[in-house]
């Protein structure tokens, strides 16, 4: 119980944290953004599509979210070059979180558009509209409103889950911990630094998105 | 040595498959008491155990699971404790699933109206009597469904436990790679194995939820 | 010394005041109907007498006891004072039986045999003597609201409060709680009631309580009180509810 906490040489050390910092906020922004994409659109396959569509994205969701985040990396990084496709630890990073956050979103938005009463739709026929039209100014904006909570949570998890892509050695903010470690043997402060680090982040996104709700939302009326 | 990927390495990544529900069970366990704890926390009448309830649920919501596990698994040595990834893992696993099974429990105890609690109490009876022959067992039914979709992201999460070296089916999954170099068979078998334990669980999850929107 | 006994009580949302200054004393046996529009605090009156609602200002007291003294066992004090809700606050787990005798048993230690005895003796009372092993939801409102009445009866309580409890009810099924309520006030039951059922007021109340704007605004015997208002706020409320 001698063990005395030195942070000052894990500090020391903060161009790495900075550097992982940065690749850490990038691979949630874009992921984000891309899984609101897939989100979106495998969303309206999926209530509005034809059966066959339906399927497809079905399956797509359903091995996303019944396997591990972590399976799913080490298959596009370890397992795709063996059938000749190669990429970068950080563009399989990319790609993994986005199909990963896609099934999510896809989930979460599918409940939102199937909350929205059909009598809304049938007002919007009746007004003329077209299937497009009535998705985009009728359904859409209601429904976001409805699933943003269970959205902006499911991103806070996308950006603590994007550590894992520290283990195929992408130098995000947790890969950077263990170059530290190596450095300075701090193994224990090391760790709780970042833990601190990513809290902060957890709060910053949750402040942002809590922001931008009120900068969407807040004008419109229920 | 190189090897071929075989069914016997099937085989073993089928068996090592026992650690991870093992460790799901620790974890479901360890965090079902941490989870009833935080829940009760967070619904309690003093306001400074509630805050104490959401501080732990933020915390633990606000940081990966990895880091927890790291934390546990360098950190416990430190303070003198030989730790095995099994102790670093079943209390990391137990501090994550509290978090979220806090969360889900409260939830379940919130949806139950306040008049419930009213008419208990009308009726004389003390705090934990109202929990416990009028909330809980209201609150019970309404957390079945989502605690199995817990369950679902619990194993799924077993897999990070790999990272600290404990064997289970994709640190298995890793050895096997490792003597095989055959990452896509291995990785696509853990996957369709994790799928396996996973589907069924999910498909129940959504028919208890949707009995109970029936029910209602 | 009154049964109740409230003096001077406040009672603040926030900014809101909903009480205002309310006192009033009630005798053992005397049966009083409190009306007047929704937001004039009748329904928070009847919640502080039991405890409820925590009051800002005033004292609540209920055979002596003082009901916003921190140091009262409000378990105790509610023990001797039945409420029923407008929306009935059935436990909708629990049959009809065990809605009954869950406090008899867990509260006063009254073993199962005998609870069990209680609940078709406050059944009968009520008449849903056959209804002891059914389930709130298989119940209609007014069998419901009823349960709800034998279940505070079961605790054998020497006041009983109704807040609204017949305002949830389809029309034809409000006749029969009323019965109900009849025949407890004909064996003596101390009773508060907040209502909208001006003739059944008049009928078996003592005396009408009017709130208007968080406090007593008018109050006396109850004949005379429906017969002839004071106040044009009365005369008012009492134009619009009876058309």
């Amino acid at each position: 119980m001698t063990y005395s906490f030195q942070f000052r040489d894990v500090f020391a050390a903060w161009e790495f944290l900075l550097d992982g910092l940065i690749l850490t906020l990038e691979l949630s922004v874009v992921t984000m953004l891309s899984g609101l994409v897939i989100g979106l659109a495998g969303s309206a396959a999926k209530v509005y599509g034809p059966g066959w569509l339906k399927a497809i994205v079905a399956v797509y969701v359903e091995a996303i979210r019944n396997t591990p985040l972590i399976v799913q990396l080490f298959l596009i990084f370890f397992g795709l070059p063996s059938a000749g496709i190669k990429f970068n630890a950080e563009t399989a990073a990319y790609i993994a979180l986005s199909i990963n956050l896609g099934a999510y979103s896809i989930e979460i938005l599918r409940a939102g558009l199937q909350a929205i009463p059909r009598s809304q739709i049938e007002a919007g026929q009746s007004l003329g509209l077209s299937g497009l039209q009535i998705f985009r100014y009728v359904i859409i904006f209601p429904a976001l409103r409805l699933i943003y909570p269970a959205l902006a949570s499911q991103f806070v998890l996308l950006m603590l889950a994007t550590s894992v892509v520290s283990q195929i050695s992408a130098q995000d903010l947790f890969h950077t911990a263990s170059i530290i470690q190596s450095r300075t043997f701090r193994d224990f402060e090391v760790y709780i630094v970042v833990a601190g680090a990513y809290l902060l982040l957890a709060l910053i996104f949750r402040l942002m998105f809590a922001g931008l709700y009120q900068l969407i939302f807040s004008r419109a009326r229920r | 040595m190189i090897r071929e990927f075989t069914f016997t390495d099937v085989l073993y990544l089928i068996a090592a498959m026992r650690w991870t529900l093992a460790l799901t069970a620790i974890a479901f366990l360890g965090g079902g008491i941490v989870g009833l704890t935080v829940a009760l926390l967070r619904v309690s009448t003093f306001a400074p155990l509630r805050w104490l309830g959401a501080l732990y649920v933020h915390a633990v919501q606000g940081t990966p699971l990895l880091a927890w596990l790291f934390v546990f698994f360098f950190g416990l040595s430190i303070v003198g404790i030989e730790v095995s990834p099994w102790i670093a893992a079943a209390a990391a696993y137990s501090i994550y699933a509290g978090a979220f099974l806090g969360e889900i429990w409260r939830g379940c105890l919130q949806a139950i109206p306040r008049t419930q609690w009213e008419a208990g109490a009308s009726l004389g009876l003390g705090f934990a009597a109202q929990l416990r022959y009028i909330i809980v067992p209201q609150a019970t039914r309404l957390a079945i469904p989502p605690t199995v979709g817990f369950l679902v992201q619990l194993i799924k999460n077993t897999s990070l436990a790999a990272v600290i070296g404990f064997i289970e089916l994709t640190r298995e999954g890793q050895l096997t790679t490792a003597t095989t170099f055959r990452p896509f068979s291995v990785y696509i078998t853990v996957a369709v194995l994790y799928f396996l334990l996973c589907f069924p669980l999910t498909q129940w999850s959504r028919r208890l939820e949707r009995s109970l929107h029936v029910a209602r | 010394m009154s049964l109740v006994e409230l003096r001077d009580v406040v009672k603040r949302y926030g900014q809101n005041t909903v009480l205002n200054g309310v006192s009033l004393s009630v005798e053992k046996g005397e049966i009083i109907a409190i009306i007047g529009r929704s937001g004039s605090g009748k329904s928070t009156m009847l919640r502080c007498i039991n405890g409820l609602e925590p009051i800002q200002g005033g004292t609540v007291a209920f055979d002596g006891t003082i009901v916003n003294d921190r140091a009262t066992d409000l378990r105790k004090l509610r023990q001797h004072v039945g409420i029923v809700f407008q929306s009935f606050n059935l436990f909708p787990h629990l049959s009809v039986e065990k809605n009954i005798t869950l406090a008899p048993k867990v509260v006063k230690g009254v073993p199962q045999a005998e609870a069990r005895r209680l609940a078709e003796s406050v059944l009968q009372k009520v008449g849903l003597a056959e209804k002891i092993d059914a389930y709130p939801d298989q119940l209609s409102g007014g069998q419901q609201q009823r349960v709800a009445i034998a279940r505070s009866l079961a605790m054998q309580p020497q006041l009983m409060l109704f807040d609204e409890i017949t305002s949830a009810l389809d029309p034809e099924l409000v006749g029969e709680v009323l019965k109900v309520l009849e025949e407890m006030a004909r064996d003596g039951m101390t009773m508060m009631l907040v209502t909208h059922e001006i003739g059944f007021a008049r009928r078996v109340a003592d005396r009408v309580v009017f709130m208007h704007e968080g406090r007593i605004w008018e109050h006396g015997a109850a004949a005379e009180t429906l017969g002839k208002p004071r106040t044009p706020e009365l005369e008012t409320f009492l134009n619009a509810v009876l058309h």
